[in-house]
C-alpha cells in the first residue's frame, strides 16, 4: 500500500478516486455517493461518512446560456430529464437522489440514495466561495506539504 | 556595379532562408517568454498592479515552506529516470553499434515505437501491467512468489518507469551516434595488446562514448523536468513535481503570476543543467 492512502481532491467525475479504492490504493478519498454504491454493488468493503463537523449540500444546476440559439428546446430537454421517470432511473441506475417531491423510489433504492433528512440538512454548511477562493492556494500548499513529508 | 549587388544579394540569401523560423521563434517563444517575464513580477491583484513590480512571487518560491521541496524532488525524479535510461540504453547503444543493418533497424524501431504512440495510451497500457490488478502482480501472486502486491504504481517508482520508457530513445539515439564515430581500430589494437575484452571496453569504449552520453543524459533530464502527463497518470496524487504545481496554479487557482515566476524558476534551473552540460562536454571533448 502506498502511502499516503488518502486520495487526489475529488475533482472532474470522480473515476480516478472510484477506481483508487477499487483496486485498494487509496483507503480515504472525497468522492461523489452514487459511486459509493457502485463500489459496493461490486462487492468493494467502503462506505461513506459525512464529518461530525458538516456537509456540503450541492445541486447540479442546467444552465441555459444567454443568447442560446434554442432555449425553447432546452428548457424542453431539462424538462424531459428532470421528469419523475427519468431521476427515479437516475436513482435506480446510479444512486443520485432527486430534488424533485414527485419521485418515488423502491425500498431498497430509497435506503440507498435518501442519505439525509431535515435535521441533517440544518448541519449542511454552505460554500463559501469567496472563502474558497481566497483560501485555496493555501490549501493546496498544506495538500502538497502533506503528500511529500 | 552588377557583381556587387549580386554578392550583396548571396549573402542576403541564408538571412532570407532563416527568417520564417526565426518569425516563428520571435512570434510564439520569444514574445510569450517576455510576457511570462512581466507576469512574473506583476502583483495578483490591487490598483497600479501593472506598474508595481514584486519579486514576492519568486521569494515564494523558497520561502513558501513546500515548493523548494517540490523542486527537489522533481530533479531527484529526473536524476533517476537519467540514471535509469543510462542503465538501460548504454548497453542497447553498445549492441546496436555491433549488431548488422536489419538487427539495429529492428532495436531502432522498437526505441522510437513509444514517440510514435499517444502518451495517454501508452501510460493506460502501463497501468493495467503495474496496477495492483496488473499483468506482474497477477503473475507473480499466481506463481506463489509474493502474497500481497506489490506498489509498482502510484509511487515514483511507477513514474520512472513511465517516463523512461518514452525518453529512452533520447539517451540511445545520441549516444549510439557517438559510439559509431570511435574507431573500431582502436579496440582491435587494445585487443592485440593483450587487453581483456572487459579491459578494452573500461579504457576505449567507455572513456570515448561520455560525450555522446553527455548529450542524451542531458536531453533525458531536461525533458523529464518539464514532463506533466505521465506522472499525473502514473503517480496520480502520490507524486507531486514543479509542472504539476505549475498547471495547479493557471488551471485551479488562477493565479497567472506565481505561476509564470515558478515556471521562469524552472526554465533557469534547466538553463543551469544545460550550461553545465555544455561545459561538462568541451571538457570531455577537448
Amino acid at each position: 500500500m502506498p502511502k499516503p492512502s488518502a486520495s487526489t481532491p475529488l475533482s472532474g467525475s470522480g473515476a480516478q478516486a472510484e477506481q483508487l479504492l477499487r483496486t485498494e490504493e487509496a483507503w480515504i478519498t472525497p468522492l461523489w455517493n452514487g459511486r459509493v454504491y457502485t463500489l459496493q454493488e461490486q462487492s468493494v468493503p467502503v462506505d461513506f461518512v459525512a464529518p461530525a463537523e458538516g456537509m456540503f449540500v450541492r445541486s447540479d444546476p442546467f444552465c441555459i446560456p444567454r443568447g442560446a440559439r434554442n432555449p425553447a428546446l432546452a428548457k424542453k430537454c431539462i424538462n424531459y430529464i428532470c421528469g419523475a421517470p427519468r431521476q427515479s432511473g437516475l436513482a435506480q441506475a446510479l444512486f443520485y437522489a432527486s430534488p424533485s417531491r414527485q419521485v418515488t423510489y423502491t425500498p431498497e433504492t430509497a435506503r440507498k440514495v435518501v442519505v439525509a433528512n431535515q435535521a441533517d440538512f440544518k448541519r449542511a454548511v454552505p460554500e463559501d466561495y469567496n472563502l474558497i477562493l481566497d483560501q485555496t492556494g493555501a490549501w493546496r500548499r498544506r495538500w502538497n506539504a502533506w503528500k511529500v513529508a | 556595379m552588377a557583381g556587387a549587388t549580386l554578392a550583396e544579394e548571396r549573402s542576403r540569401r541564408p538571412w532570407l532562408l532563416l527568417a520564417p523560423s526565426a518569425l516563428l521563434y520571435a512570434a510564439f517563444l520569444l514574445v510569450p517568454l517576455a510576457l511570462l517575464v512581466v507576469a512574473s513580477v506583476t502583483p495578483a491583484e490591487g490598483p497600479g498592479r501593472l506598474q508595481a513590480a514584486t519579486g514576492e512571487y519568486y521569494a515564494a518560491f523558497a520561502t513558501d515552506g513546500i515548493t523548494l521541496t517540490i523542486l527537489l524532488h522533481t530533479l531527484r525524479l529526473a536524476s533517476l529516470v537519467t540514471l535509469s535510461c543510462l542503465v538501460l540504453g548504454y548497453p542497447l547503444a553498445l549492441f546496436m553499434r555491433r549488431a548488422g543493418p536489419k538487427t539495429r533497424l529492428a532495436i531502432m524501431l522498437v526505441v522510437v515505437s513509444p514517440l510514435l504512440s499517444s502518451v495517454i495510451v501508452r501510460n493506460v497500457a502501463w497501468l493495467l501491467v503495474l496496477g495492483r490488478e496488473g499483468i506482474i502482480n497477477t503473475g507473480l501472486q499466481a506463481l506463489g512468489l509474493i502474497d500481497a502486491p506489490l506498489p509498482l504504481l502510484y509511487n515514483t517508482f511507477g513514474v520512472v518507469v513511465g517516463v523512461t520508457h518514452v525518453y529512452l530513445s533520447f539517451l540511445v539515439l545520441p549516444l549510439f551516434a557517438s559510439l559509431t564515430t570511435i574507431n573500431p581500430a582502436a579496440e582491435e589494437s587494445a585487443a592485440i595488446l593483450g587487453a581483456s575484452p572487459l579491459r578494452t571496453f573500461l579504457y576505449v569504449t567507455l572513456s570515448l562514448s561520455p560525450p555522446g552520453a553527455v548529450a542524451g543524459a542531458t536531453l533525458v533530464f531536461v525533458l523529464t523536468m518539464g514532463v506533466y502527463l505521465t506522472p499525473v497518470i502514473m503517480g496520480e496524487s502520490f507524486v507531486t513535481t514543479l509542472p504539476m504545481v505549475i498547471t495547479d496554479l493557471v488551471r485551479n487557482q488562477f493565479e497567472w503570476s506565481r505561476a509564470s515566476a515558478f515556471a521562469i524558476v524552472l526554465l533557469l534551473v534547466v538553463g543551469g543543467v544545460m550550461a553545465a552540460s555544455g561545459w561538462a562536454e568541451r571538457r570531455l571533448t577537448t
